[in-house]
């Protein structure tokens, strides 16, 4: 009976903290929060005509540009896009986190794509 | 400067127990005193003068027929600024149609932001320069005034962007007293900064 309770307890625990939590890509999230959000706003909005919102960037919908402006950064006045050292796995989850928070429709984007973009770029 | 910032702390903490109700008129922040005959003083912005956005110069005294919100910021800034910045965007679409209330951003960099960038910033966000103006002026004297706001701003390499500094906004009244403060980082204090202006409005009508 005991181990009965226990295990319902541990179901319950585990289907309340994956249930609620409804994002998959925590990794990403962090990276988002401590790189992204102080710029691009935590829910991606940007600041008017000063910095893009990340919900309606062209730019953002394309994956392989994505990974490039991450990378590179872009030039520009008044305000510029700081390039952002990411190694291809902390890439593959902040481009899954973006693509999960900010776009309607998405699939995951995997390690190998994420790899032969960065060479892309160069 | 450290010994700035442990004013500041102080200030802080005489704004903190000054201004709890939510009623009536809002209290005036800061250190007062006391002179000899009995006459209170209480903390006044000291008077400055700056460059606007389209090289104009201007001063609080043309800001005497009105309350305004201030903050210290600038374009580069890759920390705290734009969250800043949208926070006194909020508050310019609260009170749009209200000529009364004016805002003021005083650029902490400007070596960078140049009238011009200032232009281009405060274009960029959409917003009438006639009511929020985007000024520069010498570093050192920014630094000094922005202990009268209640804000920290000094140069510090280690800092992201170059500067160290705090984002509060604060709401001044038409006797350059400080009346209301919120932190610019926190979309939710924001709606209390909306309404400690709607008082002040409401006290100097
Ligand atoms: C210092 C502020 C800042 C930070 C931090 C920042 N960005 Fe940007 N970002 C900008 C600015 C400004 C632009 C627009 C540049 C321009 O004028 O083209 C931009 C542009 C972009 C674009 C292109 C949008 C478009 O439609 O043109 C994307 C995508 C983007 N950023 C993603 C990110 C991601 C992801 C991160 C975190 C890894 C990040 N940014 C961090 C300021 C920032």
């Amino acid at each position: 009976m005991k181990q009965i309770s226990f295990g319902l307890l541990l179901f319950f625990i585990l289907a309340v903290s994956t249930g609620c939590g409804n994002n998959p890509y925590a990794k990403g999230e962090e990276i988002y929060v401590s790189r992204c959000a102080s710029c691009h706003m935590t829910d991606g909005s940007g600041l008017a005509g000063n910095i893009p919102s990340l919900k309606e960037s062209e730019v953002a919908a394309n994956n392989a540009n994505l990974v490039c402006v991450i990378l590179k950064g872009i030039k520009a006045e008044p305000l510029e896009m700081p390039a952002q050292e990411l190694e291809a796995i902390p890439l593959t989850n902040l481009v899954n986190y973006i693509n999960h928070q900010f776009k309607e429709k998405t699939s995951e984007v995997r390690l190998d794509s994420i790899k032969t973009w960065i060479k892309n770029c160069d | 400067m450290k010994s700035c910032k442990w004013i500041n702390i102080l200030a802080l903490f005489v704004i903190l127990f000054s201004c709890k109700q939510e009623e009536g008129p809002l209290p005036i922040l800061g250190f007062e005193s006391k002179g000899e005959n009995g006459e209170v003083t209480y903390h006044t912005i000291r008077d400055w003068t700056y460059t606007n956005q389209d090289s104009v110069e201007v001063s609080n005294n043309d800001l005497k027929e009105n309350i305004y919100v201030a903050d210290f910021f600038f374009t580069s800034c890759p920390s705290i600024c734009p969250r800043v910045t949208k926070e006194m965007l909020r508050i310019y679409d609260a009170y749009k149609d209200e000529d009364r209330v004016k805002l003021v951003s005083f650029t902490i960099d400007p070596k960078r932001d140049t009238p011009s960038r200032l232009t281009r910033y405060a274009g960029n966000l959409n917003i009438d320069t006639k009511k929020w103006w985007f000024l520069t002026a010498d570093k050192d004297f920014t630094y000094e005034l922005a202990n009268d706001y209640f804000n920290v701003a000094m140069e510090d390499e280690q800092a992201p962007g170059g500067f160290d500094h705090s984002g509060k906004l604060i709401l001044v009244d038409q006797n350059g007293h400080v009346r209301s403060f919120s932190e610019g980082t926190d979309p939710e204090e924001t709606p209390k900064m909306i309404r400690d202006i709607k008082r002040l409005l409401s006290e100097t009508n």
